[in-house]
């Protein structure tokens, strides 16, 4: 047979894209689990605790799966540790969404009514970060293509520098909606509130996760 | 004509088909890989281009591989001898090509005839009648060829993927950058060709004359090509950029079938004397029962080596050519551009400085070239270790082999 049939190694984006995409239907949840807490349907939360076990589980096999083929190729046009790294850095924010549905199953909190636009809204831009960082990792096979130069590699610099944008709106409703309860807080029990500060945190470091993912996406753009 | 003579030609033919079987998928690997060239159609070119590579370029380096590793004075007493062991070694560089082809080993068909010869020589003439300077030009050349193919090709992708890929309007970059490419491909490509090399059909040019006729050749495909162009991406500038990338490579498509064909020409120019050389060596031997210093390479012998790997290709190489198409899936033209005509350059400047190099290693070098300037994300690390025992592998193997089968036949015939 000839070599050069199998001198060919898969592409390791593919991977990447579909870990990615799983790690983002973790991120998703989070939506939902909103939803259901603030229906106080304890049951639905439940349930969707145990899909997010479920998809992120799927997303850990992706990875691993991945990780063991890299170490069969010479990665050329990146690096091999640093595409393991940041697969490490997509994990962490499949992770941390999870640590939100396991906090949502704790204790069965009951959300004051006018708190929850600003939930939802600061739930919604956690989730919207995350999404930019999927769309970026779609992105990484054209920029293989364009060989990481050019204006396809300024473009996706230009849209890392926006998911730090995304991820400060982020923070600012997280800041917003933290005064807003602790203003309440003569009305509010503390154990609650207590829950609502450990909420707020926890998807900070969803978004936080995503943004530093997406930074770390710049490494692998500038090698050499 | 002697059965002695009938033999080698059988062998010859035998190690041709071999060669046509095995390499020859590899050269043109990066359009069929590229998806640009459908398999069919690739099988037909690659036999046109082999063919005329064989018998147009193909006389220097059959001189070097039959007589420069031997010192065929050690044989002036007796010259029949040289001739057994010339088709011994035929024998057995062919008998560990047709075993490598069936075990899937990425072999080289020069590693193979070198190594057959040399242990002919030993084990006839010596170890002092084997010329070891030769020798480590030619092992030397196997380490040059993969890097001095990886480094141009490395530079040549830089180049296209700076000034085409990773500009603003790549479709507009297309329009001036590939006429450019073309003008290289087919000057280095007639260069080669004509720069004392079309002695085989009389036509002898000096330096400048062919240099100009190069660069003449060169400037009208570049201008054939730059019309082309223009015809077909009047309305690439409104696409977006990973649209006009998609473009672009679409027109590389058309420089990949071309620069592809290049490799089998310059394959075909290479490898032929691996089939040819010890048969022409041999007939020449009971014409005149003498060990002369040079054989003259008639044209029957290339024409006849260039049909054995058409032969190949179309009984064997087919199947070969298939699975490169079904399972490249890695490289785009572009990239198979830059593999390709550092490679073509890589063989051919290579054969006419009469070093016989491997092809498929030439071009892995090259493919892992363009890969370093970031243009393939990942190779498999156990091809490069198979290609790599086989490199060591290869020589001792034949040379044992060629031993072998001196002995029996001794033992059988004398």
């Amino acid at each position: 047979m000839g070599v050069l049939e199998k001198f060919f190694a898969p592409s390791p984006f593919v991977g990447l894209q579909a870990h990615a995409k799983k790690v983002h239907e973790c991120v998703e949840l989070l939506r939902p689990l909103t939803d259901a807490l603030l229906a106080e349907n304890y049951d639905k939360i439940e349930e969707l605790h145990n899909l997010m076990s479920k998809t992120e589980h799927e997303a850990d096999q992706i990875k691993t799966g991945l990780r063991d083929r890299i170490s069969s190729m010479y990665l050329l046009s990146v690096g091999r540790l640093e595409l393991s790294q940041f697969l490490a850095y997509l994990d962490d924010v499949a992770d941390t969404a999870e640590d939100f549905a396991v906090l949502l199953l704790l204790r069965k909190t009951k959300v004051p009514e006018e708190l929850r636009t600003d939930f939802v809204a600061y739930v919604d831009q956690v989730i919207s970060v995350s999404e930019q960082l999927m769309h970026l990792t779609d992105k990484l096979s054209t920029l293989a293509e364009a060989a990481f130069g050019g204006e396809e590699a300024r473009e996706m610099l230009k849209a890392i520098e926006e998911i730090g944008q995304e991820e400060w709106k982020a923070d600012r409703l997280e800041r917003r909606f933290a005064r807003h309860f602790y203003s309440m807080e003569d009305r509010i029990d503390p154990v609650t509130i207590m829950f609502l500060d450990k909420y707020c945190k926890t998807l900070g470091r969803v978004s936080n996760n995503a943004e530093k993912t997406a930074k770390y996406l710049r490494l692998i753009i500038r090698k050499r | 004509m002697e059965i002695l003579a009938v033999v080698s030609v059988v062998i010859a033919v035998y190690m041709a088909w071999n060669i046509g079987a095995n390499d020859v998928a590899n050269s043109m690997a990066d359009a069929v890989g590229s998806r640009a060239l459908t398999v069919f159609w690739a099988v037909i070119l690659a036999g046109i281009f082999e063919f005329c590579g064989a018998v147009l370029v193909g006389s220097p380096v059959t001189d070097t591989v039959r007589k420069g590793i031997i010192d065929t004075q050690a044989f002036s007493h007796n010259p029949r001898m040289l001739a057994h062991g010339m088709v011994c070694a035929m024998l057995a560089a062919a008998v560990w090509l047709n075993i490598a082809t069936y075990l899937g080993m990425p072999v080289s068909t020069t590693h193979s005839i070198v190594g057959a010869i040399v242990g002919f020589g030993i084990l006839q003439a010596g170890l002092a009648h084997i010329h070891w300077d030769k020798l480590g030009q030619i092992v030397a050349s196997w380490i040059i060829s993969p890097v001095a193919g990886g480094s141009v090709a490395f530079v040549i992708f830089k180049l296209i993927s700076r000034y085409i890929l990773s500009v603003e309007e790549p479709a507009e970059a297309a329009k001036k950058g590939l006429p450019v490419c073309v003008f290289f491909t087919f000057a280095v490509l007639i260069l080669a060709t004509i720069y004392k090399g079309l002695k085989n059909i009389h036509l002898n040019l000096n330096g400048p004359q062919a240099l100009a006729i190069s660069v003449a050749g060169g400037l009208a495909g570049a201008g054939v090509s730059a019309l082309l162009i223009r015809r077909n991406h009047k309305y690439s500038s409104r696409l977006s950029a990973e649209q006009q990338l998609r473009a672009v490579e679409k027109t590389f498509a058309v420089l990949v079938i071309i620069s592809s064909c290049t490799v089998a020409f310059a394959h075909g120019a290479n490898d032929v004397a691996n089939a040819i050389g010890p048969m022409a060596a041999v007939v020449q031997i009971i014409k005149y029962n003498t060990t002369p210093e040079k054989v003259a390479v008639q044209m029957w012998i290339l024409v006849l080596g260039g049909v054995g790997i058409v032969v190949g290709l179309a009984t064997f190489g087919y199947r070969v050519m298939r699975m490169v198409g079904t399972r490249v899936t890695e490289i785009t033209p572009s990239r198979g551009v830059a593999a390709d005509l550092s490679t073509m350059a890589t063989v051919l400047t290579c054969s006419r400085l009469g070093l016989p190099v491997s092809t498929t290693h030439t071009l892995v070098g090259a493919i892992v070239g363009v890969g370093l300037a970031r243009g393939i994300t990942a190779i498999d690390r156990k091809v490069i270790g198979s290609i790599l025992v086989s490199w060591f592998v290869t020589v001792p193997f034949a040379a044992g082999l060629t031993v072998l089968f001196y002995l029996i036949a001794r033992w059988l015939f004398l």
